[in-house]
């Protein structure tokens, strides 16, 4: 391998799982968006995106509200600077990988 | 559902996340009754300008209306379709802030579509009214296929290209030509949404394919 290819420490694990990726990208593009959103947009199970935002919090990724809009209640998600600047350096990554 | 997840791994993160985000907002088939019932607007205006002796008030009014009321509408509906799910549809829809970013690309997207539509408007007075009828048949057609990130807007894309074409070839003049091009895609596009939509509130809120 050369030394200038990442090798596989350097990928991002946290971000690399395809879900997870799904919702960092989102959340970078969007202020914020809910729960119920992002079951739609990434299509992923009520259970398993539940799962990949705790998993992504716990990394400091992203940073979750709970909160009501009049009486729906809203689980609000963005993503922190953390995380965007971990998407960044995974991009740069990636694209020296590809 | 990791099936999705693996079908986007190849592309940019950003521009995966603009897919699923278009393909998200074009799921309930609000924005697609939105656009049909403008295009149906327009199209109306438009013939009734067609109906008016052509250089009398009531023409140029119309025509001053419809060149007003396109980029109105197209500022506006955006924020009605916000504002509608939001209001009754956030249990369904959920809840979403998009960034400056994005708000600018989209009037950035306003701004040339009304480029292009003043480009057609100074190319007729050079160009055969059939080529501009084609033209923007072909030009709405790919916007529709291109933009709608979903498979049936591919299907939509050929049918408004092929009407396009098909008015060009009955050598219609513009102002006969527009408003049964506009009619076709505005009536194809509302149709559809109010199909989408009633599928859309028929399905379980807990889980909506």
């Amino acid at each position: 391998m050369s030394s200038n290819i990442p090798g596989p420490a350097e990928i991002d694990r946290v971000i690399h799982e395809p879900a997870r990726l799904m919702i960092v990208a989102l959340l970078a593009v969007a202020k914020e968006a809910d729960f119920q959103y992002l079951t739609h947009a990434t299509e992923l199970t009520k259970g398993n995106l539940s799962v990949h935002l705790s998993k992504l919090e716990k990394a400091g990724y992203i940073e979750i509200e709970k909160t009501y809009r009049g009486k729906y209640p809203l689980t609000i998600c963005r993503l922190t600077e953390r995380g965007r600047d971990a998407l960044s350096v995974y991009r740069k990554t990636i694209r020296r990988i590809l | 559902m990791q099936d999705i997840a693996s079908r986007q791994m190849n592309l940019d993160p950003n521009e995966m996340a603009n897919r699923l985000m278009q393909r998200a907002h074009n799921r309930d088939g609000l924005p697609e009754m939105a656009i049909g019932s403008a295009f149906l607007i327009v199209a109306f205006v438009i013939f009734l300008q067609s109906r008016q002796a052509a250089g009398s008030l009531a023409y140029k009014s119309l025509a001053l209306g419809w060149s007003v009321l396109v980029p109105a509408l197209g500022a506006g509906l955006p924020a009605a379709i916000k504002w509608l799910r939001r209001r009754h549809l956030i249990h369904r829809f959920g809840y979403l802030e998009t960034t400056a970013v994005r708000k600018r690309s989209l009037l950035v997207g306003l701004l040339l579509a009304a480029g292009i539509a003043a480009l057609i408007g100074v190319a007729r007075f050079s160009i055969p009214d059939q080529w501009v009828l084609a033209g923007a048949g072909l030009f709405a057609g790919t916007l529709c296929a291109f933009c709608g990130k979903l498979i049936r807007f591919a299907v939509y894309g050929v049918l408004i290209a092929a009407a396009g074409l098909f008015i060009a070839q009955i050598r219609l003049s513009l102002l006969s030509g527009f408003p049964l091009l506009f009619g076709f895609c505005g009536g194809l596009l509302l149709l559809s949404g109010i199909l989408v939509f009633v599928r859309y509130m028929r399905s379980p809120a807990e889980r909506i394919q």
